[in-house]
């Protein structure tokens, strides 16, 4: 268990545990998102637009993490 | 092949050695593609003008109209109110500056400036100097930090919440550079490094290496399509966010 190994497996697990947490938090945007839709067709446009805005935002949060990830290996 | 030195050399910032008696000048890719671009975009924004100036109307004019009702109906209006109007060549410059810093890095020989933590940072100082001065401007000092605190909290725990707000402020300015910066490197590193995978194979096995080209280029292309739309949707996010925090501070609690 060296110190080169153990950051690997530690970037591993860090870059894998953020994507699915990301991914969790698109998909349920996502869902809600289209259920709207589906229920209002006519709300759609306004729909489209805030949930591309909060899944920036939620994507901005998973690049961060992934980003310090990257840190940590290069670093 | 040194891969790290390929990736310092092409995805991050590097000046060009220019010493002035002593002192290296910050020229560097980033700084002079941002100069370069800037100095476009003022020579076009000044061209859109003067087309319009006699009332003639043309593509360019209806175009920029276009572009400016949308930030001012969109973005300032609804966020900030009628004092927003005094900021809305701001948050056009804003939105226009970031987007094309975000486009030009999609041209294969030219660097992304808004990649660089520096560039966002300084954009994200000033929107930080926006709320304070905003806030200020508004409500008086003592005004704007008693905004921190909402109505009806018990006095014992004000001090906490004042020094949550106000931290979390802070980090709301920082976070908007982060998100900046992470998005538009992330997307700029992954198409770097899709490249390198076909030599890294090719350095083992030849015929690997020739026959990963054709995978990873429709990797290249979707992700290139993907980042097309980070671009543009970044630059939106970011205005958004500049007139929520505003405007948030201006109306008060």
């Amino acid at each position: 268990m060296e110190l080169g190994a153990l950051k690997y497996i530690a970037v591993g697990l860090g870059v894998g545990l953020t994507v699915i947490g990301a991914s969790l938090g698109l998909g349920k945007i996502g869902s809600s998102a289209l259920e709207g839709m589906a229920r209002q067709p006519e709300a759609s446009k306004d729909l489209r637009v805030s949930m591309l805005l909060i899944g920036a935002l939620v994507e901005g949060a998973a690049i961060i993490g992934l980003i310090f990830c990257l840190m940590t290996l290069i670093l | 092949m040194n891969i790290g030195e390929m990736i310092a050399h092409h995805v991050l910032d590097h000046d060009w050695g220019i010493s002035l008696g002593g002192f290296r000048l910050p020229i560097t890719n980033h700084s002079v593609t941002m100069v370069v671009v800037s100095i476009l975009l003022v020579a076009g924004m000044y061209f859109v003008a003067r087309t319009g100036a006699n009332g003639k109307r043309s593509l360019l004019t209806t175009l920029a109209e276009e572009y400016v009702t949308f930030i001012r109906d969109g973005i300032v209006l609804p966020n900030i109110g009628e004092t927003g109007r005094k900021m809305l060549p701001y948050f056009c410059t804003l939105f226009l500056f970031i987007l094309s810093m975000n486009l030009v890095g999609m041209i294969p020989e030219a660097k992304t400036a808004t990649s660089n933590v520096s560039v966002t940072a300084a954009l994200a100082l000033y929107t930080g100097f926006l709320i304070f001065h905003n806030g200020i401007k508004a409500h008086g000092l003592i005004g704007f930090l008693k905004g921190f605190v909402p109505e009806g909290t018990p006095v014992w725990l004000a001090p906490f919440i004042f020094v949550l707000e106000a931290i979390s402020t802070i980090i709301k300015v920082g976070v908007l550079a982060v998100r900046l910066f992470a998005n538009m490197f992330a997307g700029h590193l992954v198409l770097f490094c899709l490249l390198l995978i076909v030599f890294i194979i090719g350095k083992l096995y030849l015929v690997g290496g020739i026959g990963a080209v054709l995978p990873v280029m429709g990797m290249e292309v979707f992700v290139s399509c993907l980042e097309l739309l980070v671009a543009f949707l970044q630059a939106y996010v970011f205005t958004l966010l500049t007139s929520i925090f505003v405007g948030s501070v201006v109306q008060g609690h």
